[in-house]
């Protein structure tokens, strides 16, 4: 717990026991002779909303996929809550596809791995997503959104303390997204939980997270606080001017564009080809 | 497209050729353009058929056929889910049978009936083998491969969901391995029943082949066919059935559900 000692324990004690505290020390993973992680270092209070960003193939990924014990790595230290594994198994994770079980109807892919007499507890849990109607449903009847927030159903009726959510959002439309954020910002805020965002979305990080941590090439070359209030206005200057900094900082390690000064959050967006040039890359980071 | 009479239109359709050929076949046998050695008229098979199920013998035939015809079937079938599951989820049990199985596997199951008749000799028990043989691979290879093609990303989820052993099997793999163990069943329902007819015109004293090579030998061609459409009935009929499991247990799928 280096980087940001005061505040985890300032967060802590207002959410005790809710969310879980990951501590990342110098973890390096390779696949041969490749190191995708160059020795990661982060440390996440418990009820913080980290996003990661980067671009494809900078190993966000994989670091999510690392601390959801879906891959293994190579050296270096991971511990939930101060060990070194996740004894009580209440982390769950949110993939880019929704992964429902088309044999199961929407309830039943909620309950998964449930005990039988939980049906309640995840029709409850359904409701909370807005879609207590359709439990009776096949999955493959649903929008993407709405199988999305069928998964993220899926998570929430385990209780976890860690949320990680591996770009959940990159395949619907900008109209789901912006309702998926306030519904996944809403959640966060209620049950307490640590949630961990993968995006190449610098935007929907900078709306949803307390943290924004950019990944390059195996390596954390950002690791920037958002202090904007809750609930955040995209067109607001102080979120423009955030991601503007955050975009620059991508390009600049790339040489994509030359690197102007990136701005300090609060400052007006001043340069207007910048600006574009921004825009421009949003989506193509 | 106008609701009700092109809905009827679409179910008739299907029947318009075979009904068109019944009519032109009974108008040739009427007019004296067909022996009734070679071919009889549709009446005369439909009044041949109506003899031998009001004396009762035709139930006697039909019994013990399907009785042959079912044992293969769930004796081969069987054995082809339960190898092809043990295969399909475990490595080991893969390699040390695999080539075993792919190598009899190209032996056609017809080439074996001298090997049968030597072993068995010519009763109900080649006659059951010979089925459970022809029907065991089409089951055996689609389940291995249904197993086998159950998306990794289900089960990681699965997994990373706490689902292991017996829960992950019964919830995610069987369930995706599904659709393919049912194309399985339906090859093998089809090839039973010609594994049947193969079987029963060798040798038997019962059963619808018994029939027909003893209407063969009596000259009575309309006995023959009512033999032949009763293969082609019966063969429709386990056809309907597997549509039937597939509508049953494949509902979630976007292919079988209605409108879609």
């Amino acid at each position: 717990m280096n980087n940001h000692p005061n505040e985890t324990a300032a967060v802590a004690a207002s959410t005790p026991s809710n969310g879980t505290a990951l501590h990342i020390a110098d973890v390096v993973k390779r696949y041969g002779e490749r190191e995708v992680l160059k020795q990661i270092s982060l440390d996440i209070a418990p009820g913080e909303f980290v996003a990661i960003v980067g671009r494809s193939g900078c190993g966000k990924s994989t670091l999510l996929r690392l601390i959801a014990a879906l891959e293994s790595f190579q050296s270096g230290v991971l511990h939930y809550d101060g060990e070194a594994s996740d004894s009580r198994h209440d982390t769950r994770i949110m993939f880019q596809d929704s992964r429902l079980l088309p044999w199961k109807r929407v309830l039943d892919n909620v309950a998964l791995g449930l005990p039988r007499d939980a049906k309640d507890n995840a029709q409850r849990v359904l409701g909370e997503v807005g879609l207590a109607d359709r439990g009776r449903e096949w999955p493959t009847r649903l929008s993407g959104g709405q199988r999305q927030r069928v998964a993220l159903a899926r998570a929430l009726v385990h209780k976890p303390r860690l949320l990680l959510l591996d770009e959940p959002l990159g395949a619907l439309d900008a109209l789901t997204r912006i309702e998926m954020h306030t519904l996944i910002e809403r959640l966060w805020r209620e049950h307490g939980f640590t949630a961990l965002l993968v995006t190449h979305d610098v935007g929907e990080a900078i709306a949803l997270a307390d943290r924004v941590v950019l990944i390059d090439e195996g390596r954390i070359t950002l690791d920037l606080r958002i202090d904007l209030p809750r609930p955040r206005a995209r067109g607001s200057a102080a979120f423009a001017a955030l991601e503007e900094r955050v975009l620059a900082e991508v390009l600049k390690q790339h040489g994509g564009a030359p690197a102007s000064n990136p701005q300090e959050p609060g400052e007006e967006p001043g340069d207007h080809s910048l600006w574009r040039t921004v825009d421009q890359v949003r989506w193509a980071v | 497209m106008s609701k009700p009479s092109s809905a009827i239109a679409s179910r008739a359709l299907p029947w318009l050729v075979p009904i068109t050929l019944l009519v032109v076949w009974q108008l040739a046998a009427n007019l004296g353009w067909l022996s009734v050695r070679v071919l009889p008229a549709p009446y005369n098979i439909a009044k041949a058929a109506w003899t031998l199920a009001a004396s009762g013998e035709l139930w006697t035939h039909l019994v013990v056929s399907s009785r042959r015809a079912l044992t293969g079937f769930a004796i081969g079938g069987g054995a082809g889910l339960l190898l092809g599951l043990a295969t399909g989820s475990f490595r080991k049990i893969e390699t040390l049978l695999d080539t075993t199985l792919q190598m009899l596997r190209n032996i056609p199951p017809l080439a074996l009936i001298p090997l049968i008749i030597l072993w068995f000799g010519i009763d109900e028990t080649a006659k059951v083998f010979l089925v459970s043989i022809g029907v065991f691979f089409p089951v055996y290879l689609n389940t291995f491969h249904g197993i086998r093609s159950v998306d990794p990303a289900l089960i990681e989820m699965a997994k990373s969901y706490g689902l292991s052993g017996w829960s992950l099997y019964r919830d995610v793999i069987l369930p995706g391995a599904l659709a393919n163990i049912l194309v399985g069943v339906r090859f093998a329902l089809g090839f039973m029943w010609v594994l049947l007819i193969v079987a029963e015109t060798i040798s038997a004293t019962e059963g619808i082949g018994y029939m027909t090579m003893n209407a063969r030998e009596f000259l009575l061609t309309d006995i023959v066919l009512v033999g032949i459409l009763l293969y082609a009935l019966l063969g429709k009929l386990a056809d309907v059935a597997a549509r039937a499991l597939e509508r049953a247990w494949l509902r979630w799928h976007p292919n079988y559900q209605p409108g879609a």
